[in-house]
């Protein structure tokens, strides 16, 4: 027999006292913090619900509809400054072209905005269940950032439809210089 | 209104699983899921009974009991929202991709007639029928098809995949 009559092993007295310190450190956490995740996770549930999407798409149809509105007074402008009859064939031919390429430009710069805003429900969904598994989050991008990069999308798209603007070729030397003018020239 | 002393008392003298329970039972700071722990409950033990690792365990349930109310049902959301080819949210993203598309077609082609209109013209335009119009509502379609599979793919090897790592490693 070996180690008989030895006394019985007693916690160390800073074993307690790191318990304890843990246990404040998590009921400060559940007073503070807490109230703040179930915040987060109550507006990322809100994402997913039907029409959370509808103004981030309204907006950038909106925005990217001004960006073409631009343009088409300054056709209009040059197609008087030529003298070309609103009627002919190559003031409507152009005219309807580039409406139509606003719309294209409108339609999908509001899609990819309601495409981004469920990207960004479902980046929500993974930033709390990171949270549950005690990782880092990863910060993301909000409504004014996703409605811009549509923005910049929709606004080198309607570069190169102006940019094929004889109109405004013809007056401003060159379309993709005229496009520069708009403000366009940053983007894309 | 706030806690009488005799009631955190009578909660002190619980253990945190009860004490947890009791507190939800009556309403009473449910909204912090560690109120129930009490720093102090083991303090009168000797150090032979092992009160540190006492509360530690406390602390443990009481971790697994928020992970289990709050994370879970989130993570089973998540899951559940994986297809074969996708996610649960095609459908809705087709649809808004498609009312997108038709809103700016009727949009625009409300601008165009009246445009037309301001020079004394009738608008003779049909956008919604035209080949751009069209082409973009297909690529848009294609683009929200492709973005959905992207989506379901970073679900599973993002989000997701660190998870049954973790659960795993739990506890060794």
């Amino acid at each position: 027999m070996c180690g008989g009559g030895g006394s019985d092993p007693k916690e160390q007295e800073s074993k307690l006292a790191l318990a304890q310190q843990a246990a404040n450190a998590l009921q400060r956490y559940g007073d503070v913090f807490v109230p703040l995740e179930n915040m987060y996770i109550d507006d990322t549930k809100a994402m997913f619900a039907e029409g959370a999407s509808d103004e981030a798409m309204a907006g950038a149809q909106n925005q990217t509809s001004a960006i073409y509105e631009q343009g088409f007074g300054d056709m209009r402008g040059a197609q008087f400054q030529m003298g070309l009859d609103p009627n002919s064939g190559r003031a409507v031919g152009e005219s309807n072209a580039l409406r139509e390429a606003q719309a294209r430009g409108m339609g999908l710069a509001g899609s990819d905005a309601g495409l981004s805003y469920t990207d960004a429900a479902y980046q929500n969904l993974g930033n709390v269940i990171q949270m549950g598994q005690g990782l880092q989050t990863q910060a993301v991008s909000g409504n004014i950032d996703r409605m811009q990069s549509s923005l910049d999308r929709a606004g080198a798209a309607a570069k190169r439809d102006f940019a094929n603007s004889q109109s405004i070729a013809s007056i401003a030397g060159t379309g993709a210089g005229m496009a520069a003018g708009y403000g366009l020239g940053g983007a894309g | 209104m706030g806690r009488s002393a005799a009631y955190d008392n009578y909660l002190n003298a619980l253990s945190s699983e009860a004490a947890y329970d009791v507190g939800n039972f009556y309403g009473t700071d449910s909204s912090n899921p560690y109120s129930s722990i009490n720093p102090n409950r083991y303090n009168y033990m000797k150090k032979k009974d092992m009160p540190g690792d006492k509360l530690y365990a406390d602390l443990i349930r009481a971790q697994t009991r928020d992970y289990n109310q709050r994370f879970a049902p989130i993570e089973n959301f998540m899951a559940g929202q994986i297809t074969a080819t996708g996610t649960k949210s095609l459908g809705a993203d087709l649809d808004r991709t498609r009312s997108n598309m038709g809103s700016a077609v009727t949009n625009v082609q409300g601008q165009q007639n009246r445009d037309m209109g301001r020079m004394g013209l009738q608008g003779n335009s049909n956008v919604a029928n035209s080949t751009t119009a069209v082409g973009g509502l297909v690529g848009g379609l294609n683009d929200t098809r492709l973005r959905d599979a992207d989506r379901r793919q970073s679900l599973l090897s993002g989000s997701l995949s660190g998870i049954s790592t973790k659960a795993r490693s739990t506890g060794q």
